[in-house]
């Protein structure tokens, strides 16, 4: 047989494959592309994640108004403390850092048991023989991917459920009390945060701009709850100002290229499968709006998005404190209204010299 | 099963997972195409970007054909254009000729392997158009009719383009040598 010039350039045709998860990435990007073309508004069947995009119309997302001159408090963690006692929150708003280490407590391995419901739940089908061979942190995020994902998420509807898992950072020695899992409800710039068991049980809410508190009127400074509860309207200019849940459409505005994200691979949480990313470079990205904790820089950023690139989960530590926050029912409307009866004051209401809440 | 082109008019009608169902046919030869190029890393970089690209203007893709292979070949090839284009140029892999359409790599690559070294050497000396036709049915296993597709040309110009690579490939004088060694040696068996 004659060798000719097309058989010898055929001998060049063997090229290096790609690795699997590269395909994987590659549909990832396709579908932060698809969020932002908005395709889902065209579709009839009823996902969360067209319900999302319906509701907001193209990719557009609440653009919440300027919070300039906020503390820098840690959000729904300085909401939480608030929840412990009047005490705590009287430490938070006197100027000091971050209280979140007086709710920080224990384990990192709790699980919230709540089932998802959330947007970003169709896979494309085609993945699973892929998923077997990821090579864990084998891919870092180009910046032109990160600039979808962070396109992507504009569809996202500011509202929904999550639960907070203060974590201790790597390699801390466990605290010994429980962990205090909180759970959130958020809706805008409204929300409620509902403190564990172990916590006292309390709850604490921002209702359009104002803070409202569940305080033990026995002993507000303590916050020891063995009193009924009782809910107070901190009438005080500014009560609210700093203490936030932040938007899961803009946890990863602050991530730049620098801050090295690699694919790690895929996970399970929640029932729902999503993409985990990890920041080589953490101390690189600010510490997302809400989330803020004490302890300096950070020092482990990982974030999960779904499918849609939608965040649903995301993981920070300092070298002091660590927190994990698992979103739910994200684009679900959501209710956070002012409480019944509380109880208008500058100060935390107490019966310790009036006998009655004041 | 759906054809490529029923796939696309579904996702543009508003079906994503449609369009996904298109990349997940063609992904493995777009991504070896790519490979082929500009080398597995770049490769897997671009990606991406061509699904994006396509997604973007899958508005515009001609349902008639039902495969859309050669369109999303096409893509890619854009894609390769613009990041080329884009290379550094003291980036080694940057320094490559510009052709008409674009800029192209084949003469910066690997010299380490002789014959290799000798045949894309000849690659490199073709104009773009007709090495990508050559390419895409030598490596791509396209038809020609398909190659025009992907390059948006007529198949008579695909058809003289392919004729014209092959003549100046066996008057390469390093093609040449190898022809002659590669068929004396099957001729002395």
């Amino acid at each position: 047989m004659i060798v000719d010039e097309m058989e010898l350039v055929g001998r060049l045709k063997d090229a290096e494959p790609l690795r699997p998860e590269a395909f994987e990435e590659a549909r990832v990007v396709l579908r932060a592309a698809m969020a932002v073309d908005g395709a889902d508004a065209q579709e009839s069947a009823p996902s969360g994640a067209r319900r999302l995009v319906a509701r907001n119309g193209h990719g557009g997302h609440r653009v919440r108004p300027g919070m300039g001159g906020r503390r820098a408090l840690a959000g729904v963690a300085a909401a939480a403390v608030v929840v412990g006692g009047a005490g705590a929150y009287l430490a938070s708003t006197s100027g000091s850092s971050s209280s979140h280490s007086q709710v920080v407590a224990g384990s990192s391995t709790a699980t919230p048991a709540t089932q998802t419901s959330t947007p970003g739940t169709q896979q494309a089908g085609h993945q699973p023989s892929v998923r077997q061979t990821i090579a864990p942190g084998s891919i870092i995020l180009t910046a032109s991917r990160i600039r979808l994902i962070k396109a992507s998420t504009a569809a996202v509807s500011d509202s929904g459920t999550a639960t907070e898992i203060p974590t201790n950072p790597p390699g801390a020695t466990k605290l010994s009390r429980p962990a205090n899992i909180m759970q959130v409800t958020f809706s805008g710039q409204n929300f409620q945060v509902q403190q564990s068991a172990a916590e006292g049980g309390g709850e604490s809410r921002v209702v359009d701009g104002q803070l409202y508190v569940q305080v033990n009127p026995d002993n507000p400074v303590t916050g020891n709850v063995t009193a009924p509860l009782v809910w107070w309207h901190d009438t005080a200019a500014g009560a609210a100002d700093g203490i936030v849940f932040p938007d899961p459409s803009t946890l990863v505005a602050g991530i730049g290229a620098a801050a090295g994200l690699r694919y790690v691979g895929h996970e399970t949480v929640d029932g729902q499968e999503l993409t985990h990313y990890h920041a080589t470079t953490p101390a690189a990205i600010p510490p997302p709006n809400g989330l803020k904790i004490g302890g300096g820089p950070l020092t482990t950023f990982n974030i999960w998005v779904d499918s849609n690139n939608i965040t649903q989960k995301v993981s920070l530590a300092t070298a002091a404190q660590g927190l994990t926050v698992i979103f739910h029912h994200l684009g679900q409307p959501q209710t956070i209204a002012v409480p019944a009866g509380a109880i208008n004051s500058t100060n935390p209401p107490s019966t310790s010299s009036t006998g009655s809440p004041t | 099963m759906a054809s490529d082109a029923e796939l696309i008019g579904w996702s543009v009608a508003g079906d994503r997972d449609a369009f996904v169902e298109v990349i997940c046919r063609h992904e493995a030869a777009v991504g070896a195409y790519l490979a082929r190029r500009v080398g597995r890393e770049s490769a897997e970089d671009l990606l991406g970007e061509v699904w994006t690209v396509a997604f973007g203007s899958r508005g515009t893709y001609d349902r008639s054909y039902p495969d859309a292979r050669p369109w999303l070949f096409g893509v890619a090839l854009n894609t390769l254009r613009r990041y080329w284009r884009s290379r550094p140029a003291a980036d080694p892999q940057a320094e490559i000729a510009d052709l008409a359409a674009g800029m192209d790599p084949w003469p910066g690559v690997d010299e380490r392997i002789d014959t290799e070294a000798v045949l894309r050497r000849a690659l490199g000396e073709l104009r773009l158009d007709q090495r990508e036709v050559l390419t895409l049915i030598v490596w791509e296993d396209l038809s020609i009719a398909d190659a025009a597709r992907t390059l948006g040309m007529p198949a008579g110009t695909a058809r003289r383009c392919l004729h014209e690579a092959r003549l100046a490939l066996r008057n390469t004088p390093g093609m040449v040598a190898l022809l002659t060694e590669f068929n004396g040696v099957k001729e002395t068996k």
